[in-house]
């Protein structure tokens, strides 16, 4: 089927390009290299993989990697080379073999030989282990990957699978059991990522299970698991209300990660904010923190802190839903006025202009925000006489004052999504979307694009400023150098991550890059550097994020034939007229 | 008066090398409507690999204190290894995303503006380095105001490449088929142009100069660090807009400007408001004046 393609290409005069992607497309190995390659690694997942154990500042990492046997990262590479024999055993005993599941296996295979390389490489470059000290495991495992992959790949010329549809119902208990399933492992999976500590078990640990979440997303698992949960939609937010609520009961009166989790709902909360400039409304800011900075000042300002040079307070409830997002919207909205005559990337850079004059204003106010000292000691929130950073007791279990940050945050966000879900299907969210794909035709329709504009600028800062005031309180401390241009690109970073204009996805791209870097410390030197290969590759190979709205990946990704054909002949009509 | 003259060398030495960095900006905007977001980040790199080259001097030909061969060894490695860094840029990061929605290539240029920061940071050194006195250090008296040579030089180099790269748009093949692409990147194709390398050129041409305005800008404020060109990045292309984008003398005027305005606001209202003042001037003149003071011209 695909011989004459070929030739009428060679006839034409086939390009280098053309030539290496044949290439890559022959690189192929029968099936049963699949399963062969999962048992290789396997083996390689048993092999030592350093001559001698390695120590990060005295601390033995990955456990007992000098010996034979399971454990540490080498738990990660054997659940994927099970993974892979497993699955690989399965499709070449199947009847009717489709070119998805070779997609999936090719995934599988990917993450194998990817985990093991990362880690190799982890090691050598950043915790200067020599390359000779590696044992031979990591090298079988990533042979292991390898040879999944190239077996896999002679798939690729079978039909694809038919396109995955939500489950259909069969019984209401199914339906029920398959969400609480789901919602369990997703639970489950957070809490064993936050119990290793180990920086090289967690790198392990992550390749594994984004590896897995892709082949599950290939296989068409979560578009199936889509139906049960749609179907059941007030029990399943019920759900995770109960486990998020339950959260701090499993850290056994260990802070220290609730304290994290806090800090991903403040940047969820940013980050939403965000999502509304820029997912919703096309306009790419990237003076936000600017917002977020004013909103802690003012927190800090009304909040009596001992090192302030305001003394004049406000009640916390008051400032966290009314004094700080009004004060962070009008700014949003005096800011935006003078830019909304621009295109899109005269925007960005006045926008960047003003997160700077912002910076460089709090830096040099000393009469009021104390210049680069900053305000420090601002005291615990005090609602209705009693201390948020307190905590208290609640039937045995003592709840720490962190937790009480923690679900303050949760009360936030729920309430910001309710908002946006609201405000996204209103007169205004479909006017935003209007703006953002053609201005012209939106104005022609009769919507005020000014208005809707700086509606957007006032609504994504007005978020910015309730985290940012709940941030001031939680650091106990605000100073102009914690609201730099890094910070816009790390929030701007989030939102695609995690899908530009989805609110689910914005919510996993926050907690995926308030997490990693957490994890990670050890690394936190190339943390901005990688974030900005990420931001790059990402707009390369998955523009539309993790958790892409329906829409935009049609809009950003056309891979169908279809979608290409039909976005090709729209883009041709519009350049031709 | 003093004052004054000795404010406006200052500032005309500033506008010499924001010049240099404008001009990249210009051209790769007229040519695909591209901010290169990563273009400061290429004058920062000229300034290291400048540094980088001297160090390597002194290691092996015991390059010392002021020398006219170190300088223009200086020069010409920042203007031969920064084209390599803007070309990449344009192959992996922009190329790819020439037909994606407008967002796409600002995001990835601001990744690689980022990466490129944190590469220097990460391998190279996060702290403030002290950049040699290549050129001698000699200054004289104008109306009562001292000019160091090196600032003559600096204002210059600047205009020679200024006007060696408007002899080179106007009068040359290369340069017309600069100019076609600009106006109509379909039809100069048609035309048997080939856009992808013009436009490779342009990054080329942009790039090499932001090398040389990085080892000039070392060389005036005798330091570097690896966030130099963030700042001055901004600053460029506030030139750019203020001169009008897309306009190559627009950019080298806007400036000279811009460096002038912003040394005397900052003599008269504050060094620490000095950024703010430039940041202010791109706004007014994006909302007042969006076409900048000479008028878009796409085509150079």
């Amino acid at each position: 089927m695909a011989a004459p393609t070929a030739v009428a290409e060679r006839g034409r005069g086939a390009s280098r390009a053309e030539a290496l992607s044949r290439l890559r497309d022959r690189a192929r190995l029968p099936l049963v290299a699949v399963p062969a390659g999962g048992v290789v690694g396997l083996f390689g997942s048993y092999l030592y993989w350093t001559l001698s154990p390695v120590r990060v500042e005295g601390v033995p990492l990955t456990g007992r990697l000098a010996d034979y046997g399971f454990g540490g990262v080498r738990t990660w590479s054997l659940l994927l080379a099970v993974a892979a024999l497993a699955y690989g055993v399965l499709v070449l005993r199947s009847r009717s073999r489709t070119s998805t599941q070779g997609e999936a296996l090719g995934r599988i295979g990917i993450s194998l030989a990817l985990l093991p390389a990362m880690w190799a490489f982890t090691l050598v470059l950043f915790l200067d282990v020599e390359v000779g000290r590696l044992g031979p495991g990591p090298w079988v495992t990533m042979a292991g990957g390898v040879l999944v992959w190239l077996g896999a790949r002679s798939l690729q010329l079978a039909p694809p699978a038919p396109e995955a549809t939500p489950w259909p119902r069969r019984s209401m208990l199914i339906d029920l059991a398959v969400v609480v399933v789901a919602s369990l492992v997703a639970f489950g999976i957070f809490l064993l990522g936050i119990e290793i500590d180990d920086p090289g078990e967690f790198l392990g640990f992550f390749i594994a299970l984004t590896g897995l979440a892709a082949t599950l997303s290939t296989l068409g698992v979560y578009k199936g698991l889509a139906g049960p949960f749609r179907r059941n939609e007030g029990f399943a937010i019920a759900l995770l209300a109960v486990l998020l609520l339950l959260f701090p009961f499993t850290q056994e009166g260990n802070t220290f990660w609730i304290q994290v989790t806090a800090q991903a709902g403040l940047f969820v909360l940013a980050a939403l904010g965000l999502n509304i400039v820029v997912g919703s409304a096309g306009l790419l800011d990237l003076g936000y923190v600017a917002f977020f900075g004013i909103g802690a000042y003012t927190a800090a300002l009304t909040g009596n802190a001992l090192l302030t040079n305001v003394n004049f307070h406000v009640p916390f409830l008051l400032v966290v839903f009314v004094l700080a997002p009004v004060v962070a919207a009008i700014f949003g909205v005096l800011l935006g006025a003078p830019t909304l005559r621009l295109r899109g990337d005269y925007l960005a850079i006045v926008t960047l202009g003003f997160g700077e004059i912002v910076r460089i204003t709090l830096n040099n106010l000393d009469p009021i925000t104390r210049g680069p000292n900053g305000i420090s000691s601002i005291p615990d929130p005090v609602v209705g006489g009693w201390s948020m950073g307190a905590g208290f007791t609640i039937a045995g279990f003592e709840i720490s004052g962190n937790s009480v940050y923690y679900y303050l945050l949760l009360a936030l966000i729920a309430l910001t999504l309710a908002t946006i879900y609201r405000l996204n299907d209103s007169r205004i969210g479909r006017a935003w979307v209007a703006v953002r794909e053609d201005e012209v035709a939106a104005a022609a329709m009769g919507i005020n694009t000014t208005i809707i504009k700086l509606l957007a600028f006032g609504a994504g800062a007005w978020f910015a400023g309730m985290s940012g005031a709940v941030n001031a309180h939680l650091l106990t401390q605000v100073s102009p150098d914690s609201y730099t241009f890094p910070f816009s690109v790390l929030i701007l970073a989030m939102v695609v991550l995690g899908g530009l204009g989805n609110p689910p996805g914005v919510v996993l791209g926050a907690i995926i890059l308030t997490f990693l870097p957490e994890k990670l410390r050890e690394f936190s030197d190339i943390r901005f550097l990688v974030f900005g290969f990420a931001l790059i590759l990402i707009m390369r190979f998955r523009p539309e994020g993790l958790l892409p709205s329906a829409r935009r990946r049609r809009e950003l990704h056309a891979t169908g034939e279809t979608a290409a054909a039909e976005s090709q002949q729209l883009f041709d009509v519009r350049s031709g007229a | 008066m003093d004052e004054l003259v000795q404010q406006l060398a200052n500032g005309v030495t500033k506008g010499s090398y924001y010049a240099l960095i404008a001009l990249g900006y210009t051209m790769v905007y007229g040519i695909i409507q591209l901010i290169n977001f990563a273009h400061g980040e290429v004058f920062m790199l000229g300034a290291f690999i400048g540094l980088w080259t001297f160090n390597l001097g002194v290691t092996a030909f015991g390059w010392g204190g002021t020398s006219l061969v170190a300088l223009v060894v200086v020069l010409l490695m920042a203007t031969l290894l920064t084209p390599l860094i803007g070309v990449s840029l344009e192959r992996f990061a922009y190329r790819p995303l020439r037909n994606a929605p407008r967002l796409a290539p600002l995001i990835t240029a601001l990744g690689a503006s980022f990466a490129l920061q944190q590469l220097v940071a990460v391998f190279y050194s996060r702290g403030q380095l002290a950049f040699p006195d290549l050129f001698p250090n000699t200054s004289f008296q104008i109306a009562g105001a001292n000019i160091q040579l090196l600032w003559v030089f600096m204002v210059g180099l600047a205009l020679l490449l200024t006007f060696v790269l408007t002899a080179f748009i106007r009068t040359t093949r290369l340069g017309k088929a600069m100019r076609a692409t600009a106006e109509d990147p379909d039809t100069a194709r048609l035309m048997g142009i080939n856009v992808d390398q013009i436009i490779a050129l342009t990054f080329i041409i942009g790039s090499a100069l932001a090398g040389i305005g990085g080892v000039l800008a070392g060389m005036y404020l005798g330091q570097v660090n690896f966030f130099m060109g963030f700042i001055a990045g901004l600053k460029a292309f506030t030139a750019a807009v203020l001169g009008g984008i897309g306009n190559i003398a627009g950019a080298v005027l806007g400036a000279f400007l811009l460096g002038i305005l912003e040394t005397f606001g900052a003599a008269y209202l504050g060094g620490e408001w000095q950024d703010v003042f430039a940041f202010g001037v791109l706004i007014l003149v994006l909302v007042f004046r969006p076409t900048g003071l000479l008028g878009e011209r796409v085509a150079a």
